[in-house]
């Protein structure tokens, strides 16, 4: 009998400036060449992603304030990332959860949130534009997934599962 | 003597100059987060991180033996890892060779610091 392969690792991160994913994208393709990527726009995506994808996520980043999309015409509200920690936040930790948003005072209520949840909770404030990306985001994120390895039970993934598609 | 491995070729084929700051490993290093890439004689040269780093290690698109990063905590290796997009090293032996040479290079890696990324997209790895 066949068994289904687990699904591969995927670091999901929620963030609507187009600008800031792309220099994300590119970062994380060059130091995570083996993982996926996955970006969601709105709160309502994110919480759909992560319900159908729990095991096959490695990492979370979470902006907090999210604008509609130009467009998305229905007007749909796309929420807010505290909408994502409180989701996060009503089920077990399972991997790191990064927040980085220029909202302080919603930054410290999602971290509080998720650390009185027990999760695993890094913060990081963004500045100098884009600049931030390569000089604190990047390497926090990297070792928050470095160290997760001390605490990671789950299996390998078969290498036919994996997703390629996004190295370089 | 590191003992002999395949060589691989950055996959971004650029000739970029050496960073100025590429040296060998060695004591003394300061705490932080470096990218390393091992030569064609085993020795392992490190440049404190940055974007797309890996190429300008070495320089001149030489191929590497292994590649990836680590962090220097207090003068000890804290972690070190096969993350490299720019060589994609699939090979668990090879990272825990290259602690060994890291090692003769005069920087121990702790316990517990050899952190393995399989290719297959798997979970990160304890190795030793």
């Amino acid at each position: 009998m066949q068994t289904t392969p687990p699904p591969p690792m995927t670091i999901f991160i929620l963030e609507d400036n187009a600008d800031r994913t792309a220099v994300m994208d590119r970062l994380l393709a060059d130091k995570f060449p083996f993982y996926r990527r996955k970006f969601a726009r709105s709160a309502g995506e994110a919480i759909t992603w992560l319900t159908e994808h729990w095991q096959s996520v490695v990492a979370v980043s979470l902006d907090h304030d999210l604008e509609p999309s130009d467009t998305d015409q229905s007007g749909c509200d796309p929420g807010t990332g505290r909408d994502v920690s409180d989701f996060l936040s009503g089920r077990k930790a399972d991997f790191p959860v990064l927040v980085h948003t220029s909202n302080c005072s919603a930054a410290v209520a999602m971290e509080a949130d998720l650390l009185d949840a027990k999760w695993s909770v890094s913060r990081v404030m963004p500045f100098d534009d884009l600049q931030w990306l390569a000089a604190a985001w990047l390497p926090l994120l990297r070792n928050v997934i470095v160290q997760s390895a001390a605490h990671n039970g789950r299996t390998a993934v078969p290498a036919s599962a994996a997703g390629m598609d996004h190295a370089i | 003597m590191a003992s002999r491995r395949d060589l691989k070729l950055p996959l971004d084929s650029t000739p970029y100059a050496a960073d100025p700051r590429s040296r060998p490993a060695q004591a003394g290093l300061r705490d932080g987060l470096y990218a390393y890439v091992q030569d064609e004689t085993g020795v392992v040269f490190v440049v404190p991180d940055g974007q797309h780093i890996h190429p300008k290690v070495l320089g001149n698109g030489r191929p590497a033996m292994y590649a990836g990063d680590l962090t220097i905590d207090e003068g000890e290796i804290s972690d070190i890892t096969n993350l490299s997009g720019t060589f994609q090293f699939d090979d668990p032996d090879g990272l825990c060779e290259v602690a060994e040479q890291f090692k003769r290079q005069g920087l121990i890696a702790r316990t517990g610091a050899i952190r393995f990324f399989p290719v297959d997209g798997g979970p990160p790895q304890v190795l030793g």
